[in-house]
């Protein structure tokens, strides 16, 4: 064999793809995400930029907008936190105990999942009914619920749940049972093991299932009009108003509170991916 | 195991069970009790109504046509993202999950914004009388869009867990570039593949409120189920609104049947799905 | 020759895999890439088969330049670590994928094809799998369906990445012989990868060891384990003793042994020996050091001895027990060190000792 050349007499090779398609699939990829995605939400964008910042600013802090969108964020965020309870507590309990149907529970959690929201909706606006099965209980209570911001939170909740139960599932999962026994070993109690060693492990992750939980609910609609009554100031939802803007033609009214919305949800996605990145580093940590 | 820690076990599944019974099952079932409150002949009426029956096709219509676009979509994109490497990948990712972050209504919004009266195409389409938005092209377009990640979620954790092993060997073994397609990848990730439809054609055929913005309501023509349903509910017909819900509720039910069937064949899917089953359910 | 490489550079990112590397594999030889992991080995070997691009550096295959070449026309078969079977298909089908999928005016009949498996899976004595699924099989039937596939194509070079490392050791001892064998009747040239040096020396013609993306040495076992070209390699292939040593004037001081010539700069040296190179005699006829303690291990005695000034642990060396029973000793007697074989390299060197 001759003298190795010096590397220098070859060009800087670009590298030769080895599973074909690569371009075809790419630019596919590309040009229908673009087409269905990006391009229509730019227009979003543009349409707000018509309006000038006052108009924007005269738009977004209406008394109307303002308690549309605090109506939207608080409701979802209660719901979102009587989630990251109620979640914990089903995934803990579909993990660590085995009892009769529990592949069959496991399932039914992803129903609100599967359920159209509008068949939610109605649904669930019947079951909290005065004279509905919970309605007529919780009346009895004095509790009202439909038609009130109680009742948003109620369809968010029902949303929302298996958000968190499906984040924190795997985790409780892959979580060394050993390293809690040991815990016991050293003379943990039970609480202070779930406290120590449980709560910590699935930290990121029940914070993830709260985040995705917050970011349905503030754009969640289906479920939640139908139970909601939709009176403006009081139970009136921003997706809701955004509807009515449309119907009354004000597209540029319309425009400026999806722009709040939108870019509120695009910085909730972005930290979700950043805690869901943290979750998995910390996931692999612990069980490999 | 203490006594005490057995009595924790029970109150702890106790009242896991009955909050899920309550707070999950307790609508579910109800919208079979409504729908059959006046026995079976008004529920098959209401199914049989021809403002029903026309928005059942043009459900079924609707996801005919977004769900295999979103499946070729979903395939080429994890071709190119779970096969190749390349600058921007992550990137490319946030943003095929970009949809699941969008309320419905602003995905509906989008397409009024682009192709209504006042839109970028408004009055070009309206020159050349083509109708996108209060019409059936717009309620595609609107369902395309927040069903568009669901095939390409599914496949995309699917075959990176699944590595390029296989089809290397088979490239080393002389397959051309579409017989490692359609020998080796398509079988290994047909029940993904599979899973992912099921999803998307669920959402395609439940969604409301995208479609709601861009449908105009108009009965028998631009109605689909879920849009039907709400009519029905507005007009003080419970009964037959929970009719047409108990169809969208059994799918919901069918989907969740098939899915459990497909992780138990496939036990692979369950830990690729799970985690993508959540970013996909983002979306409201 | 059937394998040959020149100024192969490849960099992931920041990461240097491999750097400028040549060798060549003449026909009909069975040869390994030897190397720690991490060492570039494998991506070496992916870079022949055209699975990988390198950044610069060419490939040849039988005589022929294969750098461009894409990696279903290069006639060689590559043997995964994990074997990567298709996990959907029988292993007859496995093993009838490469003929199954050429164009149809090349491809054998459905006759041949049938007959051509039926050979291969005999040749690998699994007649009795082939309708079964890789899932349904014990990991060493699994390397040798993998096999099966590759030959069925009739590769002019195989090239196996880490073919025994994830089986157990008493199925990976078979398999090594069994690959031996087969190379030796099938004659065919092949490559494989291993971090095992025991691994590369018993099955391979002739070994090249890696370290940070550079060949160190290549040779035939014999020559790589008695004449290790770097410190390094002394290290990577067997166990390695270091002793202080230091040169001056073209002589070589180690301890307090007689000076012998050895030409070369002033300064340091690394001296390094292997455990059965260490001779005990009596004391005066060599380095005076003092039996810390003597084991049997299995047909070996091992004897610590702790050297008069040297540094650190004591030295381990190894005899047979013949030759422990001709002269044996005690923990606590002072004995004589000398080494009938050392190598000296110098002291800023990269790689370390043991091993």
């Amino acid at each position: 064999m001759a003298a190795v050349l010096p590397v220098a007499t070859f060009p800087a090779r670009t590298p030769r793809r080895v599973l074909p398609g690569f371009g075809l699939s790419l630019g596919y990829t590309i040009l229908y995400l673009s087409l269905i995605v990006l391009i229509p939400l730019v227009a979003i964008f543009t349409k707000t930029a018509e309006l000038g910042w006052d108009r924007f600013v005269h738009v977004i802090s209406s008394p109307r907008v303002v308690a549309a969108l605090a109506l939207s964020f608080g409701t979802a965020g209660v719901a979102a936190l009587f989630n990251a309870f109620a979640g914990l507590l089903v995934a803990w309990v579909l993990t660590r105990y085995d009892f009769p149907a529990r592949r069959l529970v496991d399932a039914l959690v992803d129903l609100p999942f599967a359920l159209p929201t509008a068949v939610a909706g109605i649904a669930l606006t019947a079951v909290y009914a005065p004279n509905g099965p919970l309605g007529r209980l919780l009346g009895a209570l004095g509790i009202t619920v439909v038609y009130t911001p109680l009742g948003i939170v109620a369809a968010l909740v029902f949303i929302g749940l298996p958000f968190v139960v499906r984040m924190v599932q795997p985790v409780l999962e892959e979580l060394d049972r050993e390293v809690e026994e040991a815990a016991r070993t050293l003379g943990a109690g039970p609480r202070q093991v779930f406290a120590r060693i449980v709560l910590p492990a699935v930290w990121p992750a029940l914070l993830t299932g709260f985040a995705l939980a917050f970011a349905r609910g503030i754009g969640e609609y289906g479920s939640v009009i139908f139970i909601a009554g939709n009176m403006p100031m009081r139970s009136e939802i921003a997706p809701l108003l955004i509807v009515t803007k449309l119907e009354q033609y004000e597209y540029a009214s319309a425009t400026a509170i999806a722009v709040v919305m939108l870019v509120i949800s695009f910085v909730l996605l972005l930290a979700i991916n950043a805690l869901q990145a943290w979750s998995q580093r910390r996931l692999s940590g612990t069980a490999r | 195991m203490s006594r005490v820690a057995h009595g924790s076990r029970r109150l702890l599944i106790g009242v896991a069970l009955l909050y899920l019974a309550v707070f999950l099952l307790l609508p579910f079932a109800i919208v079979f009790g409504e729908a059959f409150a006046h026995g079976v002949a008004t529920y098959v009426a209401a199914l049989t109504d021809p403002a029903a029956r026309s928005a059942i096709v043009l459900t079924l219509t609707v996801a005919a046509i977004a769900v295999p676009l979103n499946l070729v979509f979903g395939v080429a994109a994890a071709w190119a993202i779970a096969r190749h490497d390349f600058r921007g990948k992550s990137a490319l990712v946030t943003l095929i999950d970009l949809p699941f972050a969008v309320s419905p209504v602003i995905s509906g919004l989008i397409y009024v914004l682009v192709f209504g009266a006042n839109g970028w195409f408004g009055s070009w389409l309206a020159e050349h009388d083509v109708r996108v938005i209060f019409a059936v092209p717009g309620i595609v377009l609107a369902t395309i869009f927040v069903t568009f990640p669901f095939v390409a979620r599914e496949l995309i954790p699917l075959m990176q867990l699944q590595g390029r092993d296989e089809e290397e060997t088979a490239l080393s073994l002389g397959a051309s570039g579409w017989q490692v397609f359609r020998r080796v990848t398509l079988p290994n990730i047909r029940w993904g593949l599979l899973y992912g439809v099921l999803l998307c054609n669920a959402r395609a055929m439940g969604e409301f409120g995208a479609v709601s913005v861009v449908s105009g309501h108009v009965r028998g023509l631009t109605n689909t189920m879920p849009l039907h349903v709400e009519i029905l509910y507005n007009e003080y017909n419970p009964t037959a609104a929970f009719a047409v819900a108990s169809l969208l509720a059994l799918l919901a039910l069918v989907t969740l049947a098939a899915r459990a069937m497909l992780e138990a064949r496939e036990p692979d899917l369950r830990h690729a799905t799970r985690a993508v089953q959540v970013a996909q359910a983002t979306s409201p | 020759m059937s394998i040959a490489v020149e100024g192969i550079r490849k960099r992931f990112g920041d990461y240097v895999a491999l750097d400028d590397v040549a060798f060549e594999v003449q026909t009909g030889q069975l040869a390994a890439i030897l190397g720690p992991s991490g060492c570039g080995k494998t991506t070496l070997l992916r870079i022949i088969a055209g699975l990988e691009t390198p950044d610069a550096g060419r490939v040849f295959l039988q005589g022929r330049e294969a750098t461009e070449l894409p990696v279903a026309r290069r006639r060689v078969g590559f043997v995964f670590q994990h074997y990567a079977l298709f996990k959907h298909m029988t292993v007859f089908d496995n093993v009838a994928f490469g003929l199954a999928v050429r164009p149809r005016r090349d491809r054998p009949s459905r006759a041949t094809i049938r007959a051509k498996v039926e050979e291969l899976l005999a040749l690998v004595q699994l007649e009795a799998e082939a309708g079964r699924r890789p899932t349904q099989l014990s990991g060493g039937q699994r390397q040798r369906v993998a096999l099966a596939r590759a030959l069925a194509v009739e590769p002019e070079v195989l090239l196996l990445d880490e073919p025994f490392g994830a089986l157990d050791t008493q199925v990976r001892q078979e398999l090594r012989r069994w690959l031996r064998r087969l190379h030796d009747a099938l004659h065919f040239t092949s490559l494989f990868v291993t971090h095992d040096q025991a691994e590369a020396f018993e099955v391979a013609d002739s070994v090249l060891v890696m370290s940070r993306g550079r060949i160190e040495q290549r040779g035939t076992p014999e020559e790589v384990y008695d004449a290790p070209a770097t410190a390094f390699v002394h290290g990577f292939v067997g166990t390695t003793l270091e002793v202080p040593a230091f040169r001056s004037g073209g002589q070589l001081a180690i301890g307090p042994l007689p000076r012998v010539a050895d030409p070369g700069p002033d300064g340091e040296v690394r001296v390094v020996v292997r455990p059965e190179d260490l001779v005990l005699g009596g004391v005066g006829t060599g380095w005076p050091g003092r039996v810390v303690r003597v084991r049997m291990v299995g047909p070996l005695v091992h004897v610590d001895v702790a050297l008069d000034g040297g540094t650190g642990d004591p030295l381990v060396a190894e005899l047979p027990v013949e030759r422990y029973r001709a002269g044996p000793v005690a923990a606590g007697d002072v004995v004589g060190v000398r080494f009938s074989r050392y190598r000296a390299y110098p002291a800023n060197a990269h790689g370390g000792g043991g091993g």
